[in-house]
């Protein structure tokens, strides 16, 4: 008992992990460019798919397909993003709802590589040479070093000029402009940057269930997606990242009353968006800024 | 127009020969020529053609409407202009997006002030600097040495811009709880990051209080003297004569006149199409005209 208790716990801290990539992929885009992409399960899909068909097909080493699936998911955020970051910020979205959709079908339909709706079963664990990760101990201190990594390289972004030229053009195209920054090439690379973060997720995901459907292109990622983002406080480094693992434990702490399961997280949701619309992150933060204009407004 | 002009005393005299030559100068900087731009039916511009001397001050007046701010929408590449051709000391910009151009060292201030609001006043002036060479994305995510040299650079610079417009205590606030006359200054600091060499701006003193347009003046006065051209845009005359070596008139979309301040504000056209026969010599005593 105890350990199966354990074991799930276990399961939802590397759930966690990979929810916290593929929110730094949402909240690239929605919180520090301001644009808000639906493709992110597609780019999830890609890196799961890519990731578990090297493996079983040509059962190359994890090392090899997950940087196959970074490559791929930075690739599909260049292509995805060179017509549709063009557009007005409603129509990016519909673009980019529509390529994930699109892939979906695509996922459903090419039986051949992808079995279609049967999915893909008994992916293989992570494998580096001999070394396999296996167990759930081992998957919970792998995904925290790559949602780690993770994190760090998107400091490394956000801190740089990189992101303070992405939140120039978020907060005011014309003037950004003004300054010489490259608004398409800055929201490509963003947009590239993304796609990668979420391949990535994507590929451990797979490895770790060892089972993958069409379903992952759904709807559904989004969604959970856009809660951890916007509650945690996108547009905010550790937000998201808290909202990732807030809303991960959270509907699974609520198993416990399984009846009013759904009723609970909507309430909780209401109370989040009612009582901390800028997010989690904001809100502990809100002290500090509240002293900071009291200064400038002298 | 009498009031002296400190600048004038080292430039040329802008004689009227001078002032009536069609073809390029030698030390012009920006040249527009022939610039047309119609909305529909509308006519916003005709035909304009004006240049600017580098290291000189040019006025840019005329009533509401008459295609100050799609002029300057159209040099800096913010607007495709139907006709005509721009160039910056002999270099064309034509065809080349509005980026490129303010990497050219061409920098616009907007009639509509515009920060960044999410940012610190500090982030908001190295932002501004993003145009400087060496912005690699490879080589800014790898933190190469030359990026952090450089980044040093810019933080000194704008250490001592927030010293120069007097922000530094507030460096780390963000620049959206500043008043309006602190975000005006920071405006001005972050056009002047990258060390322009033409400054368009579009109604600095809009929206100013009367004690900071002296103060605002005074530090247009040292960027020029620094080697910046300037092209203003501007409804207070008084500044923009006092400022100015060369003073252009627009009215409906076309250059009425352009001359020195004195000129200018001696010319009857000018009075009846800005400022009402009854102001014929009450340009300096009233100054600010909105």
């Amino acid at each position: 008992m105890i350990n199966s208790v354990s074991h799930y716990l276990l399961h939802i801290g590397v759930m966690a992990g990979i929810y916290v990539l593929l929110v730094l992929s949402l909240n690239l885009m929605l919180g520090y460019c301001g644009l808000l992409s639906l493709a992110t399960p597609a780019f999830v899909g890609l890196g799961a798919y890519a990731s578990a068909l090297l493996t079983l097909r040509l059962g190359c080493d994890s090392s090899l397909t997950l940087v196959a699936a970074l490559v791929l998911g930075a690739a599909s955020g260049v292509i995805l993003g060179i017509p549709s970051l063009r557009l007005s910020r409603h129509s990016f979205v519909i673009v980019t709802l529509s390529a994930t959709l699109l892939l979906q079908l695509v996922a459903s339909n090419w039986v051949d590589l992808t079995r279609g709706a049967l999915g893909l079963a008994d992916i293989p664990s992570l494998r580096f040479g001999s070394f396999r990760i296996d167990g759930k101990p081992a998957w919970l201190a792998t995904m925290v070093v790559v949602a780690a990594l993770g994190i760090g390289v998107f400091w490394t972004i956000v801190s740089s000029r990189l992101g303070r030229a992405m939140v120039a053009v978020r907060d005011n195209e014309p003037l950004a402009v003004a300054t010489g920054i490259d608004v398409m090439k800055i929201r490509l690379f963003a947009f590239a940057c993304s796609g990668a973060f979420a391949a990535l997720g994507g590929a451990c995901y797979a490895h770790y269930l060892s089972f993958i459907d069409p379903g992952l292109f759904g709807f559904s990622i989004s969604e959970a997606l856009l809660v951890m983002v916007i509650l945690g406080g996108s547009g905010t480094l550790w937000g998201p990242v808290l909202g990732a693992i807030v809303f991960t434990v959270l509907p699974e702490a609520l198993r416990m009353a399984p009846e009013l399961r759904s009723l609970l997280y909507g309430v909780l949701l209401l109370g989040f968006v009612l009582f901390m619309p800028e997010g989690l992150a904001r809100c502990l933060r809100r002290p500090v800024n509240r002293a900071a204009s009291a200064e400038a407004g002298q | 127009m009498s009031a002296p002009r400190p600048a004038e005393a080292g430039r040329p005299p802008w004689g009227s020969s001078k002032v009536a030559k069609p073809h390029l100068l030698e030390s012009c900087l920006l040249s527009a020529s022939g610039i047309s731009k119609s909305y529909g039916g509308v006519k916003a511009l005709d035909a304009v053609s004006i240049e600017v001397e580098a290291g000189s001050i040019t006025g840019l007046i005329g009533p509401n409407g008459s295609g100050k701010s799609t002029l300057f929408d159209c040099i800096c590449g913010f607007q495709r202009s139907d006709a005509g051709a721009v160039s910056l000391a002999g270099e064309s910009l034509q065809g080349l997006s509005a980026q490129a151009i303010a990497r050219k060292g061409v920098r616009r201030t907007f009639q509509q002030l515009r920060v960044f609001p999410a940012l610190s006043v500090r982030d908001n002036l190295l932002t501004s600097a993003q145009s400087a060479p060496g912005f690699g994305y490879v080589q800014e995510l790898l933190r190469l040495p030359s990026v952090r040299a450089h980044e040093r650079a810019m933080r000194e610079r704008a250490e001592a811009m927030l010293e120069e417009i007097r922000l530094t205590r507030l460096a780390q606030v963000l620049a959206g709880h500043l008043s309006y006359g602190q975000k005006k200054l920071l405006e001005l600091g972050m056009a002047l990051m990258t060390e322009p060499r033409l400054l368009l701006l579009d109604e600095p003193m809009a929206g100013v209080n009367p004690s900071l347009v002296e103060d605002l003046k005074v530090e247009l006065q040292r960027v020029n003297d620094r080697g910046t051209a300037l092209l203003i845009v501007e409804h207070n005359l008084k500044l923009v004569f006092d400022l100015s070596h060369q003073v252009y008139v627009l009215e409906q979309g076309r250059v009425l006149m352009k001359g020195t301040p004195r000129q200018v504000s001696d010319d009857e056209r000018v009075m009846q199409a800005y400022l009402g026969v009854r102001q014929t010599a009450g340009a300096e005593q009233d100054g600010a005209i909105d």
